[in-house]
């Protein structure tokens, strides 16, 4: 990978047909299909062990189907390979995932060069500017060990789109943060969606991704129990997923 | 490996293992473990055998490669410490770059660690057991070097697994002392070879198999370290 550009660019589709993970006799996730078109931002809802963070794991290449098939713009996974996978994701999980030692810049520094970043304004340029694109800027050369929660996962924000991913995961990505941060990231997140991104994100916060969602995954026990428009029916994303998690399947 | 690829993996390798460095001189907390445990342990053999010079001379191979264990371990246990904390090991992994070179890395790191606290540990231990080493100085430190280069060989890739384990400083020592245990049978016999406390062993014979060790083992945690990675 070589440069960083923010302008608008191919979009991506992401599918999985009938992914499933085991572990051992316990099934985190059952024949899943679902389709994630890029230019959309899809809420990844469920109840806590509904499978949300398996098939987050499983997207990220981080875990490996039990069975089922990944494809990337109707490219399978074993033909795409997962490092190329990898080179397109931005992954903000349920840790910050930075290193408490090195200051915010010499993280995203750190990442970039491991992403073979090569920006024509510079890594150091790129990663200020996302620092400032999070309300970093003012603490660039700070340990990120002496960071608020907040502010830790501001800079987790930072890495995830230093690379300008294709493909972003969001796992509970608003932990922490405070209203401002969180107006942020929802900017930074529908940017993304209007230059062509996949934007899954998982959030226990009904009201942010009735904001920003334009589809709707519900998950319950490792199934699926709604996918679809986020506003499907005139129905609120809240009052939708309510009604699946009850019992309503689609 | 194609040059593009040999170029991206040496990149990789470099860039990962000079963030360890960086880190490593900001907190010194490893190196200065390992150094003090290593000097704890210098005393207590020297207090626990020092007597008559031939039998100090005896047990001077013991005792280097029972520091070498123990100063391996507590080393090869801090590997993933640090991207343990806020889980910085996912994002690790979930880069392009070739899982190969986050082991290559974290090895060099290993070996360079468990090699300078060697080279702090060897002089310690023959003032204190009042054994002249300089002589031995060359073969003894390419012993040793292999010795710790096998132990990160082994340890490293097992590291891994230890990653997200529960008593995960139990769990690595468990699995990583059988496996290092030709390293120390022929790290303890060629040392002896070399020292001529054992008159019919070639310490060139013991240097080979330790060679020959690290190479298997190398060969061995490159081909299985991406599934180790992998849930």
């Amino acid at each position: 990978m070589s440069g960083v550009g923010d302008a608008p660019r191919a979009t991506h589709e992401l599918r999985v047909e009938r992914l499933t993970r085991a572990f051992g006799e316990h099934y985190a996730l059952v024949e899943l299909s679902a389709t994630f078109r890029g230019g959309e931002v899809c809420a990844l809802l469920g109840p806590n062990g509904a499978g949300k963070s398996t098939l987050m794991g499983l997207l990220s290449t981080l875990m490996s189907p039990t069975e089922g098939e990944i494809s990337l713009d109707g490219r399978p996974l074993s033909v795409v390979g997962a490092r190329a996978l990898r080179a397109l994701i931005g992954f903000v999980g349920h840790h910050t995932m930075v290193y408490g030692a090195l200051t915010a810049l010499e993280n995203l520094v750190f990442f970039g060069e491991l992403y073979g970043l090569r920006p024509a304004e510079g890594l150091e340029a790129l990663a200020l500017r996302r620092l400032d694109e999070v309300g970093l800027a003012g603490a660039a050369r700070r340990a990120a060990g002496g960071f608020s929660r907040g502010m830790a996962q501001r800079l987790s924000l930072a890495r995830a789109l230093l690379h300008d991913p294709a493909v972003l995961l969001l796992d509970e990505p608003f932990t922490g943060l405070d209203q401002e941060g969180i107006a942020q990231a929802e900017a930074l997140i529908a940017d993304r969606r209007a230059r062509g991104a996949v934007v899954i994100a998982s959030s226990h916060d009904l009201g942010v991704m009735e904001r920003l969602s334009d589809s709707l995954l519900v998950l319950r026990g490792g199934r699926r129990v709604y996918h679809g428009p986020a506003g499907a029916g005139g129905l609120s994303l809240a009052a939708r997923y309510h009604l699946s998690v009850a019992g309503g399947r689609a | 490996m194609s040059a593009p690829r040999a170029a991206r993996f040496g990149r990789a390798v470099w860039v990962i293992l000079r963030k360890d460095l960086k880190v490593e001189a900001r907190s010194k907390e490893t190196l200065a473990t390992l150094a003090l445990f290593g000097a704890v342990l210098a005393f207590v053999f020297a207090f626990g055998f020092v007597g008559d010079p031939a039998v100090n001379l005896q047990v001077t191979p013991g005792a280097l490669w029972a520091g070498l264990l123990f100063v391996g371990s507590l080393g090869v246990g801090r590997t993933f410490a640090r991207e343990q904390e806020d889980d910085a090991f996912t994002a690790l992994t979930l880069s392009p770059a070739p899982r190969a070179a986050l082991l290559a890395a974290k090895a060099l790191v290993n070996f360079g660690l468990t090699a300078g606290a060697m080279a702090l540990l060897t002089p310690l231990l023959a003032l204190l057991l009042h054994v002249d080493l300089t002589p031995h100085a060359l073969p003894l430190a390419a012993l040793l070097a292999l010795g710790a280069a096998g132990f990160a060989l082994v340890g490293t890739p097992l590291a891994v697994l230890a990653v997200g384990a529960r008593l995960p400083e139990v769990l690595l020592p468990m699995v990583t002392f059988p496996l290092v245990t030709p390293v120390l049978i022929c790290g303890v016999r060629g040392c002896a070879a070399q020292l001529g406390t054992s008159v019919d062993d070639d310490v060139w014979a013991w240097a080979q198999m330790l060679l020959a060790f690290d190479l298997a083992a190398g060969v061995g945690a490159f081909l299985l370290f991406d599934s180790m990675v992998s849930e």
